[in-house]
């Protein structure tokens, strides 16, 4: 089996910061990911983990857009 | 594995079935929906994938929550036609909700009109590919997949996935007529040429013969055991439940298996216990297998 995709079903955008609020991916990347080959795969999860290491560091209740 | 161009698909998880749009010229075809609460998110994804087209059509493979949720959304921001399977066009006309499985398992939806029906043996044409349409009894009695025959391509819905197929609900409602119908579906499936498969949940797949001894090998263990495949549907079904929910607090959940007719219905027929006493198990099972996970008295779903 390949990468396995991030979805936790949460499935709705933040609009500030334009990414799910579950994964943390942006439309485009959620949109391409079946078709995605693995290597484009493994960059969306990179991303998406920096991106919530980004969001955890924020104090509680900080905008959200500071993240994208 | 790799899909003509024209195809995309919208892969998401459980809550929200794959979502596939088909270019055709300046238009477009969609099938499914995905779930309720994810309708915005859908309609977005939706319009990326469409990149400029117009859609015109909606097309259903069966009546479930996580197939239908989106249809009534679609069509307000489209004002596309909807096109569903005919066995199913009896109950979305009343918006029965039993039938629909809504009410019996709290799952939720929102009413739509559709345009036109599709029968089992009708062709149709999407992405400029001709489909038949296969009547795939057993996870919903009235589901329809699509064939391409010539470009080897099959949207199996829950009819079929990589590892198994969706929750035998007629079985589960006291109807023993589903896995017959499965095992019908099944080995009818067994005989098609397909190269790759849309399925209804998780990424298309190519391993065809597979999946389809895999899903027998599967069918046959509940043949064996009923209590077997109440179980694992006890289990799908909850977490489905707390994937909409995100969490529940553990001691209301007994109270929650009295309540929805199938978690009590299947409780009291499958395994002659009070429901509070199934949930219980099902609970650790899950929580077992890291499923769902236990944080302050709740029970939370997979990433919180």
């Amino acid at each position: 089996m390949s990468v396995a995709s991030p979805c936790i079903d949460v499935c709705r955008m933040d609009a500030q910061s334009g990414l799910c609020e579950g994964c943390l991916r942006t439309i485009d990347e959620i949109a391409g990911w079946a078709a995605a080959p693995d290597e484009r795969k493994i960059l969306i999860l990179a991303a998406v983990a920096q991106r919530r290491a980004r969001l955890d560091a924020l104090p509680v209740g900080a905008a959200r857009k500071e993240v994208s | 594995m790799t899909l003509p161009q024209q195809i995309r698909v919208l892969e998401r998880g459980w809550l929200s079935a794959n979502n596939i749009v088909f270019h055709e010229g300046a238009e477009a075809t969609l099938v499914d929906s995905g779930y309720l609460t994810h309708a915005g998110q859908t309609l977005a994804l939706v319009a990326q994938a469409l990149e400029g087209r117009r859609l015109v059509r909606l097309i259903n493979t069966h009546s479930h929550s996580d197939h239908i949720g989106g249809n009534a959304a679609v069509r307000r921001a489209h004002g596309c036609r909807i096109l569903v399977p005919e066995g199913m066009a009896p109950a979305v006309e009343d918006w029965d909700e039993d039938a629909l499985l809504l009410s019996s398992a709290h799952q939720q939806a929102e009413p739509f009109a559709f345009d036109a029906t599709i029968a089992p043996g009708d062709e149709l044409e999407m992405g400029g590919i001709r489909w038949r349409a296969l009547h795939v009894p057993g996870h919903d009695m009235h589901a329809l997949a699509y064939h391409a025959p010539r470009e080897r391509i099959l949207i199996s819905g829950d009819a079929l996935w990589r590892d198994g197929f969706g929750v035998m609900f007629a079985e589960l409602h006291g109807d023993p007529s589903g896995l017959p119908a499965q095992r019908r579906t099944l080995e009818m499936l067994r005989e098609l040429d397909v190269g790759v498969v849309i399925p209804g949940h998780g990424a298309p797949f190519a391993d065809y013969a597979d999946a389809v001894d895999r899903a027998l090998v599967r069918l046959a263990a509940f043949e064996q055991s009923p209590e077997r495949m109440a179980k694992s549907a006890m289990k799908a079904l909850f977490t489905f439940t707390l994937l909409e929910k995100r969490r529940m607090p553990r001691a209301t959940i007994g109270e929650h298996f009295s309540q929805v007719a199938i978690f009590r219905d299947v409780s009291r027929n499958f395994f002659h216990k009070e429901p509070a006493a199934v949930a219980a198990q099902v609970i650790d099972e899950l929580l077992g297998a890291g499923v769902l996970m236990e944080q302050d008295g709740d029970i939370v779903a997979r990433g919180g």
